[in-house]
């Protein structure tokens, strides 16, 4: 044996020795937690010993985690998941877990207080798209492609965070930001992701006191403040008397009016039920006006605002004669004692007076599959003003609408008090027409247990299904939308047809000859 | 003598005045029968384009298509909310360098770009 065979044997044995060691250590990776330290100089610093607080984390995922397409180390894709726990950015993944501490001490808890009960519905981070990033550019027409860029709200120390994880064993603070005036009372804030012009990526953020009630609009890229709306002055003038603003807990929600791309509407309500319209301009300038007063009955809003631009027909002048009209339909979720209602909003753009809650209480109960408009609704349906829907359960999730059905995932028992080990498990399934609020399917509350949150999937034959995200299991096939055909119809969604080029406008071209 | 002449200068001069006056008519009608076949070939024309135009909008793909941007989903009546959710708008026109050739119609077309909301929960 020569000198060289036996280097290479010696090269060999040392590799055949260290890889289970590097197995091993990965392997008690998972069992470990890293921490990590805020400094100064915007810097993470890994805490060497573990801190004294670690009996006030949950030991898995609580129910409220938001799942994040992730490429671990070995470059697999895999799921991470992430939580925020009091102020504290909590992740777990396949191979380690880890802690962005926040600067103030937690409660030695170890299960959800009541007041995270509302994350549950809302998700209590935002993932910013890649779009958003300064390093990559502003303007794209690309999709926004998901990045690992997280936004939180660290209550404890009244603050907003922007942290990148591409790399878990080096996450990078990009830039924190403390509201101009302390919060009253603290709530759980989760920062809504908007557009300016040129892609210029905004979040709005709430003040939830009431004693100054504000919207303030963050730049997602460098965490600067670009301005604040005054809520409790800003109300059009001559219009309507000043009425006091509440504590704004519901994360707002924007439009896109003219489709530039840019939000230029924001709705805004605060927690007794005032809701807000601000039209605003480029200049940040805005005009506000009370669209619904749905105070009175000690309903309290505090769950994030959904509002989609729509088409709604109207009757013409004569009876054949049907125009469609564009009106904002706002979605929102109330809770009054642990009971859950559902209202649907229909908001045309010229508004004599606030709409009341009386004027959209008609449907108490979901109609069957089928059901036509009640008569009001039929002969003028772009004059509904919307419906309200008593909840028999608790919401899992913030509603969402697929082609013009809602959907919103329930437990059927509500729970004050939830474990932090156990996953978002929902039993019921409200799928409801947009419009009527009458069943789409077999029955209006679709007995489905299923573990959110959900995705959307295509079937082989180009239907769409819903599926769990985490595991892809079905929960509901053959995902039917409302057709235009008539009042009451829905069609099966087929991906082909969906993806149709539809027809916007025929126009004839100058010659120049 | 002189009598005579005059009157056959007249009628010279009534008998130019009128032939004038039809070969006028005459001309007029030409070119109005001229514009009013070439409105009537232009009218067949923008017809037999919009045709040929309408036939290519049915041809066109459900697949993304070149030179289509990006925008915010205008309002329908199956209405999505999911934000990410992007529509793409494409301007169908004339490419045509040739006058004769160009086309007269132009179209706007959308479609909803749905690879992002079907890879992303709901």
């Amino acid at each position: 044996m020569n000198k060289w065979t036996l280097g290479l044997w010696l090269i060999t044995t040392l590799y055949t020795l260290t890889t289970p060691a590097q197995a091993f250590a990965a392997g008690t990776a998972a069992a470990t937690i890293r921490f990590y330290q805020p400094q100064a100089d915007l810097s993470y610093q890994e805490l060497a010993a573990t801190p004294a607080i670690t009996g006030a984390f949950c030991a898995a995922p609580r129910p409220d985690t938001v799942p994040l397409p992730f490429n671990n180390s070995a470059g697999q894709p895999i799921w991470l998941q992430l939580g925020n726990e009091q102020g504290n950015l909590r992740w777990f993944g396949a191979e380690a877990t880890g802690v962005l501490l926040s600067d103030t001490v937690l409660p030695a808890t170890g299960v959800l207080p009541e007041a995270d009960a509302a994350s549950l519905i809302a998700p209590p981070l935002l993932l910013l798209p890649a779009a958003t990033s300064a390093k990559t550019g502003a303007a794209t027409s690309q999709p926004r492609a998901v990045s690992t860029d997280v936004v939180w709200h660290d209550m404890a120390a009244d603050q907003y965070q922007r942290a990148d994880l591409s790399d878990l064993q080096a996450p990078r603070l990009l830039w924190r930001w403390s509201p101009p005036t302390a919060q009253q009372n603290a709530w759980l804030q989760t920062p809504v992701l908007a557009w300016l012009e040129k892609q210029q990526a905004v979040l709005l953020i709430n003040s939830a006191t009431a004693a100054k009630p504000a919207l303030w609009l963050l730049s997602a890229a460098t965490g600067q403040l670009l301005t604040e709306l005054d809520l409790q002055s800003g109300y059009r003038q001559g219009q309507q008397a000043a009425v006091a603003v509440g504590a704004l807990k519901a994360p707002p929600a924007t439009l896109d009016l003219d489709g530039d791309g840019a939000f230029d509407r924001i709705y805004q309500i605060d927690e007794q039920g005032q809701l807000l319209r601000l039209d605003m301009a480029r200049d940040f300038s805005y005009q506000s006006s009370l669209v619904a007063n749905l105070t009175g009955q000690g309903l309290s809003f505090a769950s994030r605002l959904l509002a989609v631009r729509a088409l709604l027909p109207v009757q013409g002048a004569t009876s054949q004669s049907v125009s469609r009209k564009a009106v904002d339909v706002v979605v929102l979720l109330a809770e009054r004692q642990q009971q859950y209602q559902l209202m649907v909003l229909f908001l045309p753009e010229q508004m004599t007076a606030p709409l009341l809650l009386a004027d959209v209480q008609q449907n108490h109960q979901p109609a069957a599959a089928g059901t036509q408009l009640p008569a009001r609704q039929t002969t003028s349906p772009g004059s509904a003003f919307g419906w309200v829907q008593s909840l028999a359960g608790q919401p899992l999730a913030l509603p969402e609408i697929i082609a013009g059905v809602l959907y919103l995932p329930m437990q059927s028992v509500s729970t004050a008090a939830l474990a932090c080990d156990k996953a978002r498990q929902a039993d019921v399934l409200l799928a409801l027409h947009l419009y009527q609020a009458s069943a789409v399917y077999t029955d209006p509350e679709l007995k489905i247990p299923m573990q959110l949150p959900l995705r959307l999937a295509t079937q082989k034959d180009g239907s769409l299904a819903l599926q769990q995200s985490v595991d892809g299991k079905l929960v509901l096939e053959a995902l039917r939308g409302v057709a235009a055909s008539c009042a009451g119809c829905t069609e099966v969604l087929n991906v082909q047809q969906l993806s149709q080029w539809q027809q916007l406008a025929t126009y004839r071209q100058e010659e120049v000859h | 003598m002189q009598a005579k002449g005059f009157v056959l200068v007249v009628c010279l001069c009534f008998i130019v005045m009128v032939s004038a006056m039809a070969f006028s008519a005459l001309t007029i009608s030409q070119l109005s029968q001229r514009i009013g076949i070439a409105g009537q070939l232009q009218t067949q024309r923008y017809l037999t384009m919009k045709v040929k135009h309408l036939r290519q909008l049915q041809q066109l793909a459900a697949a993304p298509q070149p030179g289509a941007t990006s925008i915010t989903c205008p309002p329908q009546w199956a209405v999505w909310s999911d934000t990410s959710q992007q529509c793409q708008l494409l301007q169908l026109a004339d490419t045509a360098t040739a006058p004769d050739e160009a086309e007269p119609w132009g179209t706007l077309v959308w479609r909803r770009d749905l690879a992002s909301v079907v890879a992303g929960g709901v």
